[in-house]
This record gives structure tokens, sequence and C-alpha cells, in this order.
């Protein structure tokens, strides 16, 4: 990859790699900070990595960057006001259906939470997602299954308490 | 479930669209799945700026876009006139100006004096040798009374010309014994004179040779006191002082003054040259 490579690259990529990160954490300051240090590693291995294959290497590194991330909020104890950040943050979405699934994306695990937002927001194959999250291709299709349920029987839920 | 992750092809979801219609008790499910669905909803990184890489990016700009960007500058011209030559001329320029300016004020008590330096120049001091007696005193009496005259003008001067004043005293003291040695020296010869009408003229011949050594010997002592008084008006110093119309200028200062501007504008040329 070449330097100009890598400019596209933050041209391309970053605007992906910040919502996928603030998604997930519902934390903007936090959200920016990994995708500089994803950025930065990017360009420290610009030349082992092909121009190709940039996309998945951002986000494979800024997904275990989150993980990283969350690991040490849990340890810090500081994770008391997490789903009510996230909340504050999704509320500013259009529709009632989105908000309710905003809602209930918040109440998945990081793992289910990352799967959705990797294959709906990005398009990202099986095999991708396997590749950026370290599982395997029926792994994702597992796990990605069982988080599709669980946003039906949420939206079911509200959709009940509503009536 | 891959319909709704996308992962079927066109065939396959058009055979699932038509199991869907063909049971309608699996529609409402099958909607519900739908909406688990997030739609890509536009997000931006505003910190992009951090992320580049300007190096690689100045790189890329086109020269004519960098250009675009530079202040547009006119050429500088190096000509003869370059900044030091103009100083030194507008220095020389200045100083000739102040000249004219200053012989421009009317000063005519300064010309009066000049007037009468000139006539302490033009005294007919070598005539002592050809007037012997009345007149070559009279003369060393003129001299005399144009230094004190001198003297006088000096005392109206600043402080700065005392010494010079103090010298002239020091020079006058002794001129004015000279002038009672004079005025002595022609009451006796009018003493002699009147000695030799009164004398009988026959028997006083030899009387009368003294009494002429006597005077010729007088005479000579009173050139040789008016010489002395000559070569103490001349101590003046003419060479340190210089004359520019009516303006008296101290040579040496003006002298270094503009050995300066001549050593500026050599340098100049040498820079120029280099």
């Amino acid at each position: 990859m070449t330097d100009k490579d890598f400019n596209n690259c933050v041209d391309a990529y970053s605007d992906g790699v910040y919502r996928f990160i603030v998604k997930n954490l519902g934390h903007e300051a936090d959200a920016q900070d990994i995708v500089q240090t994803a950025f930065e590693k990017l360009w420290v291995n610009r030349a082992k990595v092909e121009n190709e294959k940039a996309k998945s290497y951002l986000f494979t590194i800024a997904y275990h960057q989150m993980i990283d991330h969350i690991r040490k909020d849990k340890r810090n104890n500081t994770t008391d006001n997490f789903e009510e950040v996230k909340i504050s943050i999704h509320q500013e979405g259009n529709g009632e259906l989105k908000q309710i699934l905003l809602k209930a994306i918040n109440e998945l695990n990081p793992t289910q939470r990352s799967l959705v937002l990797l294959k709906d927001y990005e398009g990202y194959s099986y095999q991708e997602i396997g590749e950026i999250m370290d599982l395997s291709e029926s792994q994702v299709k597992v796990y990605l299954h069982r988080a599709r349920l669980l946003l039906k029987e949420k939206l079911v839920h509200l959709e009940k308490m509503r009536a | 479930m891959l319909y709704i992750d996308n992962e079927l092809s066109t065939e396959q979801k058009t055979a699932v669209e038509n199991f869907i219609e063909a049971n309608p008790n699996y529609q409402k499910e099958f909607e519900l799945l739908k909406q688990t669905v997030f739609a890509p909803e536009p997000f931006e990184f505003e910190d992009k700026i951090l992320l580049y890489r300007l190096e690689e990016m100045e790189a890329s700009l086109t020269t004519t876009f960098k250009q675009s960007l530079c202040r547009n500058e006119g050429k500088v011209i190096e000509g003869y006139f370059n900044t030091k030559l103009i100083r030194s001329i507008a220095a020389v320029a200045a100083i000739v100006i102040l000249i004219i300016g200053y012989n421009l004020i009317p000063t005519t008590g300064k010309q009066n004096n000049q007037t009468e330096l000139t006539k302490n120049v033009l005294l007919p001091i070598n005539n002592t040798e050809h007037n012997i007696g009345v007149s070559s005193n009279q003369d060393q009496k003129l001299v005399v009374q144009n230094k004190i005259h001198k003297i006088a003008q000096n005392s109206t001067k600043p402080t700065s010309t005392l010494p010079s004043i103090a010298t002239e005293k020091t020079d006058i003291t002794p001129q004015v014994g000279m002038i009672q040695s004079i005025t002595n020296s022609t009451g006796r010869l009018a003493n002699y004179e009147n000695e030799i009408h009164t004398a009988p003229i026959v028997n006083n011949s030899v009387a009368i040779t003294s009494l002429k050594e006597k005077i010729t010997s007088n005479e000579a002592s009173v050139v040789s006191e008016a010489k002395e008084e000559f070569e103490n008006i001349n101590t003046d110093n003419p060479d340190r002082t210089i004359y520019i119309a009516n303006m008296e200028i101290d040579g040496d200062k003006l002298r270094g003054f503009t050995r300066r501007i001549g050593a500026l504008i050599k340098r100049n040329k040498t820079e120029k040259e280099k």
C-alpha cells in the first residue's frame, strides 16, 4: 500500500469504522481514539497490507481495540451508565421502529451487536465477518441467527407492550 | 435467515418469496425478521485531518496549484544603486545642504570679524626692515593691537576657547613689555639725535660714528623683536583650520569625515565587485 492509498483509505473507510465503533460503544470520544489507533496501525503496517484488504484490516483492528476497551471498562467498573449513554445517543434516530431497534440492539452482547452491525451496515459476508472477529463462518451464522431472533423477540415484546 | 442476511442469490430469494406467499402463516414472522435489519445511515468521522498523512497529500498536489496558493511577488531587480550607496550619497547630500544652509544665515558680526582677520593677515611686517625708526614701531603696535582685539573676540566665545585665550594672554604680556622698550628706545634715539645736533660738528666726528653704531644696534634689536612677534602670530596652526566662505571648520575633523566617506564608497564598490 502506498502513502496515497493510505489517504484514500482514510477517505473511504474512516466513516464506516467510526460508525461501527460508536454504535457498539456508544461513546464518541472513545470511538475516535479507537479509529485513530486503527489507522495508525494501518500506517505502520502499510507495507504488509494489500490495498484490497485494507478495509477488513481496519475493521479487525478496530474491533479488537473495542473489545480491549470494553474489558478495561469492565475491570474499572465504569460501565454503570453504559446503557443510558447509548440510549441517549441513539434516540436521535428518526422513526418509532428505529428507536425500538436501537434500544433492542443495546441489549445484545458486544459480539452479537458487532455481528449485526458488520452485516447490516457494512454488508460483509459471513466469511469476512469471521475473519474480522476471529470466528468461523458457521459461528458467525449461528451467532447472527441468534441475534436476529433476539431482536425479533424484542420487537414483538415492545409491540405487545404498546398494544 | 439467509434471505434476511442477504446471503442468497436472486433465484433463491424469489424462491423464498414464493414460499412465503404460498404460506401466509410465515408472513408475519418473515416481516418481523426483515425489520431487524438496520438500514445504513450516514455517519461522518469529523477528525479525518488527524488521520491523513500530509506529506503525501502535499506531494500529490500539482505545482500549478501550489503556485496559485503563493503570493505574487515582483522580481527583485539588482541595480547600481544599492541601499548602502544610496545611504552614503544621502549623507553627503545632507552635509552639503547643511553647509549651504549655514552660509545663507545672515552673520554680520562674523563678517566684520573676518574682515578684521584679513587685515591682520595683510600686516606690512616686512616694512620694519626698510622703514627704520618710528614707522617700524607703529607696525609693531598695530600687530599687538590686533592681537589684543583678537583676544577680546575670543573672550566672547564659549568656554571651550578659554585655553587658547590663556595662551594668547601669555603671548601678550611680553609684548606689552616690548612696547615699553620700544618707546624707551625711541626716546633714546631722540636723545642721540639731539646730542648730534647740539654737539660741535668738527671735533665730534668720532662721537657721531659711535652714536650711529648705537642706533643701528638698536634698530637691529627692534627688527629681531618684530620677527619674533611675526612668528608668534603665525602659531595659529593654519593647517588645522579651514575657511569655507565665512565658516571656520576644524581641518582634522573634516579630513577624518571625508576619509570615512571615501572608505564607505570603496567598500561598496568592492562588495559589488565580489
